[in-house]
């Protein structure tokens, strides 16, 4: 499975991630040229419900990672999804926001969708005194039918 | 007087450590699964409870769950647990039925950036964006507090 941004010229295949020991979704590496990821317990993109897509905002050599370009996205972007099965799922971007990770909004990112959409998920909020990113930035996109 | 002060010093270490999680609006509550929080409850504020009747952030479709409030494991950081989501808990089905398992939090997609990196500025786009913003989402996040 792969994923292509052409507003903002994003484009990687998908692992197959699940869940850590401590429930949190896993990551790819950080390395550059670390491909996306797609959380396995949630349903593959197309299907009914919100399909979780996470990539990092940067890389191990300080420069851009594969889901950089998530924070340039604007309503009606397109992203698409290339399936197992051949065939590509379009979704629209409906909204990206910013949520601190004390108190990230559970419901809203996994909960059910009426129809098939996408979460796709990245890291915001760099604080240079840390040099850690405090926020999750989450893009949501809906199936164009 | 010092005995009045020794006593005044352990009533100080008797207070509780964690800190309430208090919610910013209760769509935020909503996004916990947190609805009907009782006057009682440290996460109650007046502020949510529109009809101040000792009941914040009402509901008719679902219970009170006070496990799905985030709790402080230290000073200012807050973990939410994910406990089994009741089916029929609420109208028609639970919630969550659409994933397997549902994660606890967002993604750990942002790389450590070392003192030591090639990159100072981190002058990528929307990473500018967030570092010129820092001022005003530490604000946000330390109105999250009780």
């Amino acid at each position: 499975m792969s994923v292509r941004i052409p507003s903002v010229g994003t484009e990687s295949q998908l692992l197959s991630l699940g869940l850590r020991e401590n429930g949190s979704l896993d990551v790819p590496p950080g390395d550059p040229g670390s491909p996306a990821a797609w959380y396995n317990g949630s349903p593959t993109p197309g299907e009914r419900g919100p399909a979780v897509l996470l990539g990092h905002v940067n890389a191990t050599d300080g420069g851009p990672g594969v889901f950089a370009g998530l924070r340039a996205l604007a309503p009606g972007d397109t992203v698409e999804v290339l399936r197992e099965d051949g065939t590509t799922a379009v979704f629209a971007v409906d909204r990206g926001e910013q949520y601190g990770k004390d108190a990230f909004p559970t419901l809203a990112v996994y909960g059910n969708t009426e129809g098939s959409e996408l979460r796709l998920i990245t890291c915001d909020g760099y604080d240079p005194a840390t040099g850690e990113f405090d926020d999750n930035y989450v893009v949501y996109a809906k199936l164009v039918v | 007087m010092a005995l009045a002060a020794g006593v005044g010093l352990s009533a100080l270490s008797m207070t509780p450590a964690s800190a309430a999680f208090v919610f910013t609006d209760c769509s935020q509550a909503a996004g916990f699964g947190v609805y009907n929080i009782p006057a009682g409850s440290p996460s109650y504020s007046a502020a949510l409870d529109d009809d101040a009747d000792g009941v914040a952030c009402e509901s008719a479709d679902w219970p009170f769950d006070p496990t799905r409030i985030p709790i402080e494991t230290s000073p200012g950081v807050y973990e939410h647990h994910i406990y089994d989501w009741v089916p029929g808990a609420g109208p028609g089905s639970d919630q969550f039925s659409q994933v397997d398992q549902v994660p606890v939090g967002g993604a750990d997609t942002g790389v450590t950036v070392e003192e030591s990196s090639s990159v100072s500025g981190l002058a990528l786009g929307g990473l500018a964006l967030a570092a010129a913003a820092g001022t005003t989402l530490v604000v946000r996040r330390r109105g999250a507090r009780a």
